[in-house]
């Protein structure tokens, strides 16, 4: 049977389609000024470059792109908490935040905090945030800047691609064989869109960014709120349920990436932006054999029962490389059968996996750097 | 036609990306100019409305600020931020200094204490450092 894409493999078609990959890497992380400022800074941007590169090497020679694609989304989820959590500590001495942190605005801006600015930047032409406009660490000018970018170029794809907290659940719904709770309502995967409205209005109506200040999970693996009174115990107590129950348990569970599919209202956001996005994953009704694998292996319950994608795909790919007939993949919106499956999915491999390295590539270098600094 | 324009724009955006990234300072710069980019108040402290400078402290009075989605609101805040000109300086330790014609604070040991006419109070959540000190004193309509 002929391969499906065209580098399957062919070690030197491979090798040289991870060339231009490898390029981006190494100038992205050099910054074109090879000099490193410790032991610990040299090897860290070696692992992490020799990773990278490998990990696209392997998607293009083996022609899975799901498999290796968690690999890196993983690891560079585990790498960036530790790279965070060390530059928190190098910078004010403490991953906790507390009201001299507030009032200096020195909280680092996250993407999730976008959906609930919005409606007040719109209305009332502030930015309800206590963050750094345009200087230092995770400004919000910076972040905005990012996520502009993935939403109009990427889409959805940023929650599998690019999101430094998607790692999480993404490798947790990979832990055991079968899941436990089989049946889930895909419907659900709307919630994220009611949490999306909810949290937008009410930030907007306190001015304060609601998700953040009650129910973010991954406050429990970046920045808490310093226990000082009741309410900041109340608080941790919610952001630590939160992460065990949709980032750990019942991703296990269920072997979807619930906080993401369910809860997170970026997702809802990211969604918005699939209809303007240029890539899709595509269906050949001629080819599909109706098996409903890409039903049940689909991490964000993005597929419909006619087994097309739905607006909250993710373009992770998992239907794409489970699919026993071949019947899904990667399709540039527009185009016509003559551009080939293989020639879209190295387009937006190329595509996605240079926002991965770019942008979780830094966190995952700051990681590694933590952790051979410990080591040596 | 079709063909063409989609897979170019296809391969354009991986270059968009990649601009993004290489020029995210000029673009963050550029995004600055947004008329919405300006930290709100209630998190800022708002405009300095006085200054009181002395050997020790510069105490930096803020415009009083009540923030709302549209328009103003009924129950807000004034911030005081004083940071420390002698470094050699432990504790914040200020006599009386007047907000006001009708707010004084005192700062006894890092507390301040705020009187408003004839009912005094004390602020119970403080920013404070090794530089700066700042408080929010409630203020109503």
């Amino acid at each position: 049977m002929e391969n499906r894409y065209k580098t399957t493999g062919k070690i030197p078609r491979s090798i040289l389609a991870t060339l231009p990959m490898f390029l981006i890497i190494f100038i992205f992380s050099t910054q074109g000024n090879i000099a490193f400022e410790s032991t610990a800074d040299a090897l860290a941007w070696a692992v992490s470059t020799a990773f990278f590169t490998l990990i696209f090497f392997l998607m293009l020679y083996k022609g899975k792109t799901d498999k290796y694609r968690a690999i890196a989304f993983g690891a560079s989820a585990l790498l960036f908490v530790v790279g965070f959590m060390a530059n928190l500590i190098e910078i004010r001495g403490s991953i906790n935040y507390d009201t001299n942190t507030i009032y200096n605005c020195d909280i680092p801006f996250c993407h999730i905090v976008t959906t609930m600015v919005i409606i007040p930047a719109a209305i009332k032409q502030t930015i309800i945030f206590s963050g750094n406009l345009n200087e230092g660490f995770a400004s919000i000018a910076s972040m905005l800047v990012i996520v502009i970018a993935a939403a109009v170029l990427m889409g959805r794809a940023f929650c599998s691609w690019g999101c430094f907290y998607g790692g999480w659940d993404d490798m947790t719904s990979r832990i055991g064989k079968r899941p436990i709770i089989k049946k889930i309502n895909s419907s659900f995967k709307y919630f994220s869109f009611a949490m999306l409205i909810l949290m937008a209005l009410w930030s907007a109506e306190s001015l304060v960014p609601q998700y953040c200040n009650w129910l973010c999970p991954f406050k429990a693996v970046t920045e808490g709120e310093k226990i000082v009174d009741g309410v900041t115990l109340i608080k941790n107590i919610i952001f630590y349920t939160m992460f065990v129950a949709l980032v750990i348990v019942l991703p296990i569970l269920t072997k979807k990436r619930i906080q993401c599919a369910t809860f997170c209202p970026m997702g809802a956001l990211m969604s918005l932006f699939n209809k303007i996005n240029i890539f899709e994953i595509s269906l050949d009704k001629e080819k599909c054999i109706k098996c409903n694998k890409c039903i049940s292996k689909c991490q964000l319950m993005a597929m419909n029962k006619d087994h097309k994608p739905s607006i909250t795909c993710a373009k992770c790919a998992r239907c794409i490389d489970n699919c026993p007939s071949e019947a899904l993949n990667y399709r540039i919106k527009g185009t016509s059968a003559k551009v080939s499956a293989s020639t879209a999915r190295v387009i937006f491999l190329y595509l996605a996996y240079s926002f991965m390295v770019i942008f979780l590539g830094s966190c995952a270098r700051g990681g590694l750097e933590t952790i051979f600094k410990l080591i040596f | 036609m079709k063909n063409f324009i989609a897979k170019f724009w296809a391969i354009l955006s991986i270059f968009l990306l990649l601009g993004s990234f290489m020029f995210g300072q000029q673009l963050q710069d550029l995004l600055m100019k947004a008329p919405f980019m300006h930290i709100d108040p209630s998190y800022s402290g708002g405009e300095i409305e006085n200054t009181i400078e002395s050997e020790c402290y510069t105490i930096n009075i803020h415009k009083k600020v009540f923030s709302a989605l549209i328009g103003e609101g009924s129950e807000g805040f004034r911030q005081i931020t004083i940071i420390k000109n002698d470094s050699t300086v432990n504790n914040y330790n200020i006599k009386t200094f007047a907000v006001d014609s009708l707010t004084m604070i005192k700062i006894v040991d890092n507390v301040p204490e705020v009187r408003k006419g004839v009912s005094s109070f004390t602020i119970h959540e403080i920013g404070i450092s090794d530089k700066k000190m700042i408080f929010r004193i409630q203020e109503k309509r």
